[in-house]
């Protein structure tokens, strides 16, 4: 066993600040998987997620002694992440593809609540939903990823964005219905 | 008959466009119980909501299964722990 893995996260964030590499290398192993399962849906690859994961512990490493545990130590973490990613993604052309935030049903769509590709064994389907959150404008993305995707609470998700639980709330309605949009294209399709 | 009629499809579009921005909200449990019971009693008498309910429910079912498999997770967490670790030491 570790010597950190049983301490609590309060405690590897105090001897971190007084630059315990060990404490802060175990924050790295708790959070490392999910931060970089964030930032891989803004940028080019799972390389350049995985420097962005790195970029963001050592952001968070030279400023940890600022971080005043007003919020969690991980929302500040994915704030200090998301941000990086999207500087990076940011210095790319813009996607050829944005998704329509309009709210219009798609004509005909079949009701595909109970489709049996929904348990996502089927790759393609896995593919159009990827596909659906990356097509989304950047600011609509970290909703669905944080919220939907990773679990994340409204009070975190929206603690992370730096926004108000009534506009996180209403982002995030917006690009559900961009997601779901882009399943009622794929099902349309299918049954034609 | 004709005026009640009227009266109904009028309260029924009113519903119907305040209910389209809170469906989320509804769906997360996140509307307060006054709010809650009038989306209830809305999604009983609009299909389109209804549908809209039940296909927002089934995507938000889905969603969870694109999280990183815990095998590859760990792999990457070790892989950041080497690398956070060689950078910080080249610091000191």
């Amino acid at each position: 066993m570790r010597p950190m893995s049983g301490q609590s996260e309060e405690a590897l964030v105090e001897c971190s600040q007084a630059g315990d590499r060990a404490a802060f290398e175990e924050l790295v192993r708790r959070h490392a998987d999910r931060l970089y399962a964030v930032v891989v849906r803004f940028v080019a690859d799972g390389e350049e997620a995985q420097d962005v994961t790195q970029e963001a512990f050592l952001r968070a490493w030279r400023s940890i002694g600022r971080f005043r545990g007003q919020s969690q130590f991980f929302t500040w973490l994915y704030r200090i992440g998301i941000n990086e990613a999207k500087r990076r993604a940011g210095r790319r052309p813009p996607a050829e593809l944005i998704a329509s935030l309009d709210d219009d049903a798609v004509p005909e769509a079949p009701d595909w609540s109970q489709a049996p590709q929904l348990r996502l064994e089927q790759s393609d389907l896995r593919d159009v939903l990827e596909r659906a959150i990356r097509d989304l404008p950047m600011r609509y993305r970290a909703t669905v990823i944080l919220r939907d995707v990773e679990g994340l609470s409204t009070s975190e998700a929206s603690e992370v964005m730096e926004l108000s639980e009534a506009a996180f709330k209403s982002r995030l309605h917006r690009a559900r219905l961009a997601v779901r949009r882009s399943l009622d294209e794929y099902f349309l399709e299918e049954k034609q | 008959m004709a005026a009640t009629t009227k009266w109904r499809r009028i309260n029924e579009g009113r519903d119907h466009r305040w209910a389209q921005p809170r469906l989320s909200a509804y769906m997360d449990g996140e509307l307060p119980g006054r709010q809650e019971r009038r989306l209830a009693a809305h999604e009983q008498t609009c299909p389109e909501c209804a549908q809209m309910i039940r296909t927002l429910q089934a995507l938000l079912m889905a969603l969870p299964a694109l999280r990183t498999p815990p095998e590859v997770g760990f792999a990457i967490a070790e892989r950041t722990v080497e690398r956070v670790r060689a950078r910080i030491a080249e610091w000191d």
